[in-house]
């Protein structure tokens, strides 16, 4: 079922950050999520009507990175930034859930993509 | 969630002062445009979220030209916004595709997934759940509400209102498992739980406040959750023509996400429960 992936690859995400912050580690998962970012990012484009429904997360989620880099000195920590990054990203992957609910015929097909750019870059 | 999403200059075509968002949530990645300027924003009255996170383009913002508000019960924004579609947000998409500007709405608020008949077992469960014995839980979905006007808004402010919910009757489960109701109630500074049992037999009555973290947890035991949960009305029985009252406060209880109400009882109908919360004490 591909609401099944994707909410698995929620739940992946979500306890990731979790273990990753309890271990202390979530510093070297900024370049990691940046890729995986990249990746998706391209796989919703903004003028799909569908897709952007789900890829207006790639907005708040880039803009948070971008201030992040851009600011001198930086007004969080990576792992600041990389634990709230994660949390949109965790919720952008529970749009995709709710949106493959509504339209599989749409979002079914990106599930190949997501899953992998986030499983060979996150997990 | 609303699908396909509405359009707020629905309004403007209308002929109104203003646009509404008011649609049930169904899990924390839900996100809305608003591709209308508009003066003010304000929570409308059913919302349930305590914050609404308002993203918009903002050039003097660097490098992403990106910034953001909270619209809360108590913090309406009052000041021009627009979407700004003629700007790109740069740090947004690839080069060839750039996402245009435009206000973006998502919870302040964490929330957990309301489960569906597809993913049945989706959402926050309290500690020690069953639901291989019956035990079953149901989940009162929150409600965003979002007022923008396109012009002055009145002198009479909208706000968050309160509510009441009343259940008389409930699914039954098997004798001696729990039938969870679960209410939201993000930042509410008062709450008051009227219980009356008219069953015919005792049924036992149990509350739980509860703060939500950012994990569904689907995969993991009940007990490695990270949400928190806060007995606030430890399990008692309740006997046939007796009643409970229970008043939480924020200053005596604390805030919560969600109140669970638990009934466990022989026969679940025939009882009056109602809830009303509040944002004021």
């Amino acid at each position: 079922m591909p609401a099944a992936n994707l909410e698995s690859a929620a739940d992946q995400c979500a306890t990731t950050m979790f273990l990753r912050y309890l271990a202390g580690t979530l510093k070297t998962n900024l370049t990691a999520f940046a890729t995986a970012l990249t990746v998706t990012s391209n796989v919703f484009p903004d003028s799909n009507p569908k897709l952007r429904e789900a890829g207006n997360w790639f907005i708040l989620i880039q803009a948070l990175t971008a201030d992040f880099t851009g600011h001198v000195p930086p007004q969080l920590d990576d792992q600041q930034v990389t634990s709230i990054a994660i949390g949109y990203l965790y919720r952008f992957l529970w749009q995709c859930v709710q949106l493959a609910d509504h339209d599989a015929a749409t979002f079914a097909p990106l599930n190949v993509t997501v899953l992998a750019a986030f499983n060979a870059n996150l997990a | 969630m609303t699908y396909p999403q509405p359009r707020t200059s629905d309004g403007v075509q209308a002929g109104q002062n203003f646009f509404r968002f008011n649609t049930l949530v169904n899990g924390p990645g839900e996100i809305y445009e608003i591709d209308t300027a508009c003066t003010a924003l304000t929570m409308g009255p059913d919302c349930d979220f305590q914050q609404l996170q308002i993203s918009y383009f903002d050039q003097t913002r660097q490098p992403s030209l990106l910034n953001t508000v909270r619209v809360t019960p108590t913090s309406p924004f009052a000041g021009p916004l627009a979407p700004r579609p003629e700007q790109p947000y740069p740090a947004s998409g690839p080069n060839t595709d750039p996402r245009k500007g435009r206000l973006l709405v998502t919870l302040g608020d964490i929330m957990t997934p309301i489960p569906t008949a597809a993913r049945a077992d989706d959402g926050w469960r309290p500690t020690g759940f069953n639901g291989a014995a019956g035990e079953a839980i149901y989940f009162v979905p929150p409600v965003i509400d979002l007022i923008g006007w396109y012009q002055i808004p009145p002198p009479v402010p909208t706000r968050r209102g309160d509510k009441t919910y009343l259940f008389q009757n409930l699914p039954q489960v098997a004798v001696g498992q729990n039938f969870w109701t679960v209410l939201p109630v993000y930042g509410r500074k008062y709450m008051f739980v009227d219980f009356f049992n008219h069953s015919g037999g005792a049924i036992t009555l149990t509350i739980l406040g509860v703060n939500y973290a950012t994990a569904i947890n689907t995969t993991l035991a009940v007990a490695a959750q990270v949400q928190k949960q806060t007995t606030i009305f430890a399990a008692a029985a309740v006997a046939d023509n007796a009643g409970q009252k229970q008043i939480i406060t924020s200053t005596a209880n604390g805030m919560f996400d969600a109140l669970a109400i638990s009934l466990n009882g022989g026969v679940l109908s025939n009882f009056q429960l109602r809830v009303d919360v509040s944002d004021t004490i």
